[in-house]
């Protein structure tokens, strides 16, 4: 039974009187100082966009990082807006082929000096795709693409497009709001890894404020950053109160959520699928992906055995990417995959022959998917095997050694947030045939071009993982993108609450338990 | 083989015989006691490792079941009873039940089958087990063996079932624990034992299926017909591997076969017990039995040797003294040793010889005064024989003084030559006494034996066939190639006249005088036979006696010159007769005289430098 | 077809939350007005620039679909997963039909007939609108978007969630928990209050709260000797009957008689925490707890979707004057009476705290 309408009326008026008096008695204003102590799975870094391997990992990590020292043109809020950021204005022509954007006036790099548009264009042309060219113009730059770039705004404000440039010693110095420390130790074994053809080896990084922001200091004094932290561990650390922000896997996700551990969830950003080597040469290699792909339980998969920390993935983009994910059928039909089956050749793939499918690293989500693909795909009479790359390379077996697979468990990071460029990024590292012109900018053509590809079998969509963070109590204004970045330079520390933790290094007591 | 090595080999063998007997009974019922010993260890200690398994099984039942009946277990099965209960949140339960559990295998399954959770193979969760469900109440069940699927590999497990107690609908807890090394590991074997486990997931023997507490097992092939059989047969059983050609490598395995819920094998087992023990002793056994066996023998040989000696010298002795005896040595005696037989015998013995001394000295006498008398006689009946015509002549000389000087000369020219003639023949008879008795030693040579006959028959052809005498036709049968021998032509060639002259004298009427020679083993044997009269066997033994003779005329001393011709040539002569018949004389010479450098003599016939046989010379009696 | 169930949640999670975390969701109230404001401005800029709206968008999303082979005869499913109001979504939707009438497509309602789905989605920098247009046996597909940015104001997300308190009682004595029934028919209001011993009843007279009855739970040392706790619990289908939650202890009694408290041993843990559905906030529940703290420093009641973890990022959170000791059923299912002891006053105080959705 509810209050009297009057008495809700001033009801609410008392609790708005209420909640201006609550806030301004308990309203917390953000504090400058502290340090941050991140925690991230990634062992190395390399803060050179034009080194980022578009879906991997790493990318992911090498992004954040680089977001807290370069800025880019732009940004997107998470209401859609585009805020200006080292660009303060911009347009474009009709067929939006020729973009403009004014450059910010004053902005300096962290050694001091002034941002100019030939910085721009030396930073991004490398990173646009064929057929852009940018130029630098009086009041900034320009970008003319040879085909309507409706989504420019949208691959600017993400992925690798920062600005930056390098020293006479070839460290990079950005505009943004933290500046990295030793980097030039850093950057030479960064570049000597980077000739080796590995990434730099680097545990510990530190990023202290930038002075000479043009966005003004951020609220922590520095950013401690440790890599190549196992998610385990991390959680751990966050537990102990050893880490403020700890990046941790969709596991110790669940553990957190059991513990009191402050948890952060994004957009389901990185596609597990199964990679076939090649495309299907014969009928008999259709019907076998055809009853692969029947045989998959993907919501099985991201409700149960992921433990709903996932999604089930019926296309390549994500449904907050495109829009339209939920368009594509999820595809499951475990009859009609056992019907396929009795329809191959007796001696063929996934018959007699297991198909074998590869697993890269010793990842415990990749392995559990690979394993859960297998138990599905036994469940319609499919025979696959799981080979571990790295068990493989270890084995003193020389035949072991030595078996192809045909299909690989693979992962796949989205950063941008152009969907187009997403699909594109995709579709050239697993050497799809793309349209001349590319990724249909249209989305009706997009769609339609998504849905030829994953008719043709292969790539099998499985699910869409988050990231996930744990964080401690004292981070203030944790306000990160629902794709993934983190935006430290908004973050404070409630030094109170480190004072109080600094004491009980413990686990906190549980929600609404007493002493 | 002599006296004192069969007793020595007697000796040595009886030794041997007793020793190896002692030492193969000592083995045989030592190995029989250990190894009873051993059977009954072992039959021990698989007795104990099933009850350790029991209590595995039963570890494991109870661990299950304080899985199912916890809290934890508890709420879950409560919450997930709920209505579009969430069953994501308890995916990773089933990891940390198994790990707080001590357990390597954990699955919750809801009432309708649905697996909540695995910690084994978290990727089948959301799947059905019906066999769970399909099952009878498994709260009273005890733990069973079952086959694991996991991700990459198919394992066995000790296994068990427990349903909560506290919910209505059934909430199953599955446990286990794995069967592999580490389960292994539990199982306490004692020294010289070991476990090992075969998971028996595929149809044919699998090496790399077998395992023991401490990882790979070497030469797992060896396992294959073990494995082979029990998979044909999946029943208890003991079966032995030698791993080398080393005995004491042998192990001897009691396979106990796993079965699973259904009857199905699904492992098997094996508790090996080394024999190298039981081996080792028994080398050691043997080796003991050798060291003393070869002692004995050793101990055996000298007082064999010893004992031999001591039975066999006296023996010895005996034989060398009868040896001594036989060469005519009758003076030979026998050192005397003790009182026993043996010294009973060397005393016979030296008495023996010291008689026969004694009587071959008193026959040697005897035999010489019978020779003397003999002689005596011989010569006397010799010598009477001419003496008488003499003592007649002289009669006659002396009456024919009475006669007229013509008559007188007439008598007296008779009378002298008859005197003559019997001086002559007295001359005669003197010389072959004096040729008796000066028969030369043998002056060997390299003889021709036929070519020596033939030239001594030779000298008597004109006999064989005088006119007016019956006919004596001669036959050879004479062994072509005949090897030569050691001996004095001249000598022997007197002796086959010798035999010759006999022989006529023996065919007055005419016969057939036959000869042969033939090679024997260690010379060569004449024969020499006529068709005479033949011999009285006493007269056959007299024979060769000097002076003996069966004719009225004669020395009866060519026989004895033949006998004294082939004694010195080492042979000997025997003489075989058919009274009326025939007489063969056989003479057997050895091929060579020893110490005797013989030289070939020119083919000139030594009987043609012999003085031809005269009626006086070659005159021979018997 | 299969929709992700947390996109809606995401949109109404504070994953588009503002940038700013505590403070913007404290002064939530002045943000919205001062940002309605500012948008005002922004929007009128881009709109001067951008030819695209909503409406725009759904007259060529209409268009296309009508220039695909089409039934004649459709009923119309508009769903919508983007950040715009009800009203706004209707209106669209009307658009829509009239231009689907307009080509002679016949939109029905409460007949059968095939479905043309159009879904309404959301990007980060995109609203998308699909239509899956059924033509004879097949389906395809249509789809438009235009640019968040260029979304009118008004479509902002109107139905932000946020937590209010109101004082109800406060006394010095230790008091472990509160409850306020659903009033009865006559409109009576009850408060229930838990203390060390007892049960004590109040009722509302001319807006002061007045005590009705004590009912003294049986005597035993059961509480640990430096941490008193207890939790009500009220029946969801009698307004009389009570529960106690007492440490090791589950007890019962019946306001409406003299009935005594009985208790009976129980291993029932006390999780304060309350389910919160308003229906002005939409069909969504939402779990209240506190953050948790100890009794010396003020304490947070976050607010929760009910099928996020319990560590996800709160959708609203409101500031008490010290630890929370109890969060009990209020008088409706918005609302939840929390026991707070004031760390200034180190009084007991009863509020209730409610959902609200501004709309």
């Amino acid at each position: 039974m509810r209050w009297p309408a009057q008495t809700k009326s001033v009801f609410y008026c008392a609790a708005a009187a209420l909640f201006i008096v609550a806030s301004s008695v308990c309203a917390a204003r953000p504090q400058y100082g502290g340090v941050l102590r991140v925690e991230l799975r990634a062992s190395s870094i390399t803060l050179n966009p034009r080194r980022w391997k578009p879906g991997s990992q790493e990318y992911a990590a090498n992004q954040r990082l680089a977001g807290l020292i370069f800025d880019r043109l732009v940004s997107l809020d998470n209401y859609g807006r585009f805020q200006p950021q080292l660009a303060t204005d911009w347009s474009h022509d009709s067929p939006a082929k020729r973009w403009q954007f004014a450059l910010r006036q004053g902005v300096k790099f962290s050694d001091g000096a002034v941002l100019v548009p030939g910085d721009v264009v030396a930073a991004l042309q490398p990173l646009l795709a064929t057929g852009m060219q940018i130029s630098a113009t009086p009041a900034g730059v320009a970008i003319q693409s040879a085909n309507p770039a409706n989504d420019l705004l949208e691959q600017l404000a993400s992925g690798s497009y920062f600005v930056y440039r390098s020293d006479e010693r070839g460290n990079l110095l950005g505009t943004g709001p933290f500046v990295l420390e030793n980097a030039a130790s850093i950057a030479a074994r960064a570049e000597k890894s980077a000739a080796e053809g590995a990434g730099p080896q680097v545990q510990h990084l530190r990023f202290r404020f930038n002075e000479l922001c043009w966005s003004g200091r951020p609220f922590v004094d520095a950013i401690d950053v440790t890599l190549g932290v196992p998610p385990l561990r991390a959680l751990l650390d966050s537990q102990l109160g050893k880490a403020d922000l700890a990046e941790i896997s969709e596991d110790t996700a669940r553990r957190a959520q059991q513990s009191n551990v402050k948890l952060w969830a994004s957009s389901p950003l990185t596609l597990y699928a199964v990679k076939f080597a090649a495309p299907a040469k014969s009928a008999n290699d259709k019907t076998l992906r055809e009853a692969l792909s029947l045989s998959l339980d993907r919501n099985a998969m991201a409700r149960v055995l992921l433990q709903k920390q996932a999604e089930a993935a019926p296309s390549f983009l994500p449904q907050w990417l495109s829009g339209y994910a939920f368009l594509f059928d999820m595809e499951s039909n475990l009859e009609r995959a056992k019907e396929l089956r009795t329809g191959l050749a007796p001696g063929s793939l996934g018959a007699a022959l297991p198909l074998h499918l590869m697993l890269d690293g010793n990842s415990d989500l990749s392995k559990l998917i690979a394993e859960r693909v297998v138990v599905n795909a036994r469940a319609a009479g499919l025979t696959l095997q799981i080979i571990s790359r790295s068990a493989t390379r270890a084995s003193s077996d020389a035949t072991a050694a030595k078996v192809e697979s045909e299909a690989q468990l693979v992962s796949w990071r989205y950063t941008s947030l152009s969907p187009r460029e997403a699909l594109e990024n995709l579709a050239v590292t697993l050497h799809w045939e793309i349209p001349q012109g590319g990724v249909p900018a249209d989305t009706d053509a997009r769609y339609a071009w998504e849905k030829h590809m994953r008719e043709q079998k292969n790539l099998l969509p499985l699910v869409l993982v988050p990231d996930f963070a744990a964080l401690d109590s004292r981070v203030r204004n944790w306000s990160p993108s629902t794709w993934g970045e983190w935006h430290l330079a908004d973050v404070w520390l409630d030094q109170a609450d480190a004072d109080t933790n600094a004491h009980d290094a413990g686990a906190k007591t549980p929600a609404g338990a007493k002493p | 083989m002599s006296f004192r090595t069969k007793l020595f080999l007697v000796f040595l063998a009886t030794v041997l015989a007793a020793v190896s007997a002692v030492s193969y009974s000592v083995t045989h019922y030592t190995r029989a006691a250990y190894e009873e010993a051993d059977t009954q260890r072992t039959q021990a200690l698989v007795e104990q490792f099933q009850k350790e398994f029991a209590q595995q099984r039963e570890l494991v039942a109870r661990q299950v079941e304080n899985v199912s009946n916890s809290e934890v277990t508890l709420k879950m099965a409560i919450d997930l009873q709920r209505t579009n209960a969430d069953q994501s949140l308890y995916v990773r339960d089933a990891a940390g039940a198994a790990q707080e559990h001590g357990l390597n295998f954990m699955e919750f399954v809801i009432a309708d089958g649905t697996l909540i959770s695995s910690a084994q193979y978290p990727a089948r969760v959301g799947y059905k087990e019906t066999w769970v469900t399909n099952g009878k109440d498994w709260n009273g069940t005890e733990a069973f063996l079952r086959r694991e699927e996991l991700p990459n590999e198919v394992a066995v497990a000790l296994t068990a079932v427990r349903t909560q107690p506290n919910v209505s609908q059934p909430f199953y807890a599955i446990g286990g624990r794995r069967l592999d090394q580490n389960f292994l590991a539990s199982l306490v074997a004692p020294a010289g034992m070991r476990t090992l486990l075969y998971l028996n997931l595929n149809p044919s023997f699998v090496p790399g299926d077998i395992t023991s507490a401490t990882g790979a097992v070497d030469q797992p092939e060896r396992f294959a017909p073990i494995i082979e059989k029990i998979q044909k047969q999946p029943a208890p059983m003991v079966q032995t591997i030698q791993w080398s050609d080393n005995a004491a490598s042998a192990e001897v395995f009691h396979v106990l076969p796993l079965i699973g819920r259904n009857g199905e094998l699904l492992g098997a087992l094996l508790v090996g017990s080394s024999r190298g023990d039981l081996v080792l002793l028994t080398r050691h056994i043997m080796k003991i039995s050798a060291v003393v066996a070869a002692a004995a023998m050793l101990v055996g040989l000298f007082l064999t040797w010893w004992v031999s000696a001591r039975i066999t010298r006296p023996i010895e002795e005996l034989a060398e003294g009868a040896r001594d005896v036989a060469a005519g040595h009758w003076d030979t005696r026998i050192r005397l040793t003790g009182r026993d037989e043996t010294g009973q015998l060397a005393s016979a013995f030296n008495h023996m010889t010291q008689t026969l001394s004694t009587q071959r000295e008193r026959l040697v006498q005897t035999e010489r005064v019978a020779a003397w008398r003999e002689l005596a006689r011989r010569l006397a009946h010799e010598l009477r024989n001419p003496l008488f015509p003499l003592q007649i002549t002289v009669e006659n000389m002396q009456r024919a003084r009475q006669l007229s000087h013509d008559q007188f000369l007439e008598v007296f020219n008779e009378s002298t030559a008859t005197l003559k003639a019997e001086l002559a023949n007295l001359n005669s008879i003197v010389n072959r006494f004096s040729d008796f008795s000066k028969m030369p030693s043998p002056e060997f040579a390299r003889v021709d034996i036929n070519e020596a006959i033939r030239s001594a028959v030779r000298l008597f052809e004109a006999q064989f066939h005088e006119l007016g005498k019956p006919t004596i036709a001669t036959e050879y049968f004479l062994k072509e190639g005949l090897p030569e021998i050691d001996g004095d032509p001249e000598l022997l060639h007197k002796a086959f006249q010798n035999l010759v002259l006999n022989a006529l004298d023996a065919m007055p009427a005419g016969g057939t005088l036959t000869f042969r020679t033939a090679e024997t083993q260690s010379g060569i044997r004449i024969e020499v036979s006529d068709t005479g009269k033949g011999l009285t066997p006493e007269e056959c033994s007299r024979l060769f006696t000097p002076y003996y003779t069966t004719k009225q005329q004669g020395t009866g001393l060519g026989l004895a010159i033949v006998q004294s011709v082939i004694s010195d040539h080492r042979g000997t002569i025997s003489v075989a007769s058919e009274e009326s018949h025939s007489t063969t004389f056989r003479i057997e010479l050895p091929r060579r005289q020893p110490g005797v450098t013989t030289k070939k003599l020119p083919p000139t016939s030594v009987a043609d430098q012999a003085a031809p046989a005269t009626p006086e010379t070659a005159a021979a009696s018997d | 077809m299969a929709r992700p169930a947390t996109l809606r949640r995401d949109v109404l999670s504070s994953r588009f939350s503002p940038v700013s975390d505590q403070p913007a969701r404290r002064i939530s109230t002045l943000a919205l007005i001062t940002a309605f404001i500012i948008s005002l401005f922004a929007a009128g800029n881009q709109l001067a620039a951008q030819p695209q709206t909503l409406e725009d968008c759904v007259e060529r999303l209409a268009r296309k679909a009508v220039a695909l082979p089409h039934e004649r005869r459709i009923s119309l499913v508009w769903t919508n997963h983007a950040a715009l109001s009800e009203q706004r979504t209707e209106n669209l939707r009307l658009i829509f039909a009239t231009r689907l009438e307009a080509s002679q497509v016949r939109v029905v309602q409460g007949e059968f007939a095939p479905a043309l789905h159009v879904s309404i989605e959301e990007t980060p920098s995109q609203i998308v609108f699909t239509a899956s247009v059924p033509a004879e046996g097949s389906t395809n597909v249509v789809i438009e978007e235009m640019a968040r940015s260029l979304v009118a104001h008004d479509a902002r997300p109107s139905n932000t969630i946020r937590l209010e308190k109101e004082l109800l009682w406060q006394q010095e004595a230790r008091l472990l928990s509160a409850a306020l029934p659903t009033p009865s028919a006559t409109g009576e209001k009850k408060m229930i209050l838990l203390t060390e011993d007892a049960l004590v009843i109040y009722s509302e007279e001319q807006q002061a709260w007045k005590p009705r009855d004590t009912k003294p739970l049986p005597p035993g040392s059961y509480q640990p000797q430096r941490s008193a706790r207890g939790q009500l619990l009220l029946a969801d289908e009698s307004v009389s009957q009570v529960g106690i939650l007492l440490p090791g202890r589950r007890c019962e009694t019946d306001l409406a008689d003299d009935s005594p408290v009985a208790c009976s041993s129980s291993n029932i843990e006390m999780h304060p925490a309350r389910l919160l559905a308003a229906q002005n906030c939409g069909t969504h529940t939402w779990w209240l707890r506190s953050d948790g703290t100890d009794w010396t420093a003020e304490d947070r009641l976050l607010l929760r979707n009910s099928g996020a973890a319990n560590n996800a990022v709160p959708v609203a959170e409101l500031n008490v004057p010290g630890p929370v000791f109890s969060i009990s059923a209020g008088p409706d299912s918005g609302s939840a009476i929390v026991v707070v002891r004031n760390v200034v006053t180190g009084n007991y105080e009863v509020y209730r705290v409610a959902l609200a959705c501004a709309n």
